[in-house]
């Protein structure tokens, strides 16, 4: 267990559109927990809600045994860091400077940044493989070497908790497998870690928990080994999966799109 | 930072010069003596009524555009923005076109800016009512931009209507923009509004420089996004309001220093704030300066010589910074 948790939530956004239906959660500190689910089946929607950003309509998010309204703004901006899915920079900001933003919710108004953020910067962009482009600019970032700029910007305030909206989207192989080691990496040392993947191999080899999520509901959480042994994945995404085994690991391929059922 | 202390060196200079420079010719060791003394000889006036309010006038309403131009274009992410975006210029401009329709500002000269301001609160209040608490930020500039279009509709309506060729002229002249026959009356009336709504401006560095990884991180990192509109929005309509009721509309100060302060600020929204204020004191003195120098039969309105060179300018910056980036 770690200090946040979803109970019960349900979401509507406008009329008759319930996105979440009495959704719990409990990512467990240390570990990483997948959170996977055909397109449109409430990821995000569960990731800001846990965020604080979005208030459920019934249901509430935990942090510390606290509903998360009664906790103030900078120390949920502190604890719980929430990686947008595909994050943009509007302005040219050198990635020193934009992974320096990550370090907004412990600067105190209207004094500059002291050692000890700058300590913490250099560290994220140590710790992802960023630091030999510090002085770029953002904007001209690949989309491996944006990822990981934003991925430390996430880091670099020590959060306890690190929300990941599709980190590897849009990744080759090589960066995909780079942000998934670097997050295990993180939450080896403490942090619990939500992760919404689609790639199933990635969920099935670096989480230790994995959660569907279909039609706003919880089809099945517990570790990959058994998630992806049952047919769970199969009926949520209605297509048939080669699984195997290699170095020990396990890999989920989808193969084929299952004939759809009726409609 | 070093921008900005070479900024506030070149504004000091540039407000001299402003209250040095005019039609009569005097010495200005004569004028800042003649200020200080006091007395009601020729140049104790001209410093008095006609110089310093003028010099003061045009920095603060240069800065004032400056410095709401940055942080809508920060607020707003886009480099497009500017001052007169959320409507409340054309709230001032109508307002201050009613008191002059009216025939109130002829007999209490105080009438166009107390109008003016008015009309920018009124412009923002709706603009609240009508978007919302929550609203997006999309929405709010919708809103503004559909009062903006009312407000400049009434405008042109008075304008329209006008009893007399002689107020139509009055109404369209005023709407030029201008800062010559001001009084330190309407420097002490604005001066309190144009402070009130920078300070409510300067508050937001922090969260603007937050809100360039776009609003959903913003927030996700501590920022009170509900808070950060309210500041922007009514700092911005109460400085503007203020400035354009004294001023009339100067046009593209507020979208043209923003871009060229932001590449020697590292593009930081947050210390865009101030180097952009003193940015646009400053060009706003400049130009000021240039339209008392420029012989012309009529005296050149500020707001028409800072729209031609405005334009072609930003065409220029935008041209640049295009290539830059493609």
């Amino acid at each position: 267990m770690s200090a946040l948790s979803a109970d019960n939530v349900s979401v509507v956004l406008g009329p008759g559109v319930q996105v979440l239906n009495s959704v719990s959660m409990s990512p467990a500190a240390g570990q990483v927990t997948g959170l996977i689910g055909p397109n449109g089946a409430g990821k995000t929607t569960l990731l800001n809600v846990m965020a604080g950003l979005l208030e459920p309509k019934e249901g509430r998010i935990l942090y510390g045994g606290k509903p998360i309204d009664q906790i103030s703004r900078q120390q949920r901006g502190q604890e719980i860091a929430y990686l947008e899915q595909d994050t943009q920079c509007h302005w040219p900001l050198t990635v020193e400077r934009m992974v320096m933003l990550g370090r907004t919710p412990y600067l105190k108004p209207f004094r500059g940044e002291s050692a000890d953020d700058h300590a913490h910067v250099a560290d994220a962009l140590k710790r992802c493989d960023v630091a030999q482009f510090s002085d770029r600019n953002v904007l001209t970032l690949s989309g491996g070497e944006r990822a990981r700029a934003m991925l430390a910007r996430a880091l670099t305030g020590e959060p306890k908790v690190l929300l990941a909206d599709e980190p590897t989207a849009g990744l080759d192989p090589y960066h995909q497998l780079h942000v998934m080691e670097l997050l295990r990496e993180h939450a080896q040392a403490g942090t619990a870690i939500i992760v919404v993947l689609h790639d199933l191999t990635l969920a099935a080899r670096f989480c230790d928990r994995v959660c569907v999520l279909a039609d706003g509901e919880v089809a099945a959480d517990g570790p990959p080994v058994e998630v992806f042994a049952s047919d769970v994945v199969p009926q949520v995404y209605g297509v048939t999966t080669s699984t195997g085994i290699h170095d020990g690991q396990t890999y989920v391929v989808p193969w084929r799109r299952l004939p759809s059922s009726g409609s | 930072m070093k921008i900005s202390f070479a900024l506030g060196a070149v504004l000091i200079g540039a407000l001299f010069a402003s209250f040095a420079i005019g039609p009569a010719n005097i010495p200005l060791a004569d004028l800042v003596t003649k200020l200080f003394e006091g007395g009601t000889t020729p140049e104790a006036l001209i410093a008095r009524e006609i110089r310093l309010p003028r010099a003061l006038l045009g920095a603060l309403v240069g800065g004032v555009l400056g410095l709401a131009g940055a942080a809508l274009q920060g607020f707003l992410r886009n480099p497009l923005a500017e001052p007169g975006i959320i409507g409340a210029s054309a709230g001032a401009a109508f307002g201050a076109v009613v008191a002059i329709y009216f025939g109130l500002a002829a007999s209490f000269a105080l009438a166009l800016p107390l109008m003016g301001m008015a009309g920018a609160i009124t412009v923002v209040a709706i603009i609240y009512v009508l978007a919302g608490r929550d609203a997006s930020v999309l929405t709010l500039i919708l809103a503004g931009l559909a009062l903006n279009s009312f407000a400049g509709s009434l405008t042109a309506l008075a304008l329209n209507m006008a009893p007399s060729p002689r107020a139509a002229l009055e109404i369209a002249f005023w709407l030029l923009g201008s800062l010559s026959d001001r009084s330190l009356d309407h420097f002490y009336l604005a001066a309190p509004f144009m402070a009130l709504g920078s300070v409510l401006i300067l508050a937001n560095g922090r969260a603007l420089d937050a809100l360039s990884l776009g609003e959903r991180t913003a927030a996700s990192m501590g920022i009170n996004m509900n808070a950060l509109r309210f500041r922007v929005v009514v700092g911005t309509a109460i400085a503007v309001g203020a400035a354009v009721s004294v001023s009339g509309a100067i046009a593209f100060i507020g979208l043209v220093v923003p871009h060229l302060i932001r590449p020697l600020v590292g593009h930081r929204p947050s210390q865009l704030l101030i180097a952009s204020a003193l940015g646009g004191a400053v060009l706003l003195l400049v130009a000021d300066i240039g339209v008392r120098l420029i012989p012309t039969y009529q005296e050149l309105k500020l707001g028409v010589v800072t729209g031609l060179l405005g334009a072609p300018f930003f065409l220029v910056i935008l041209l640049k910074a295009g290539r830059e980036t493609r």
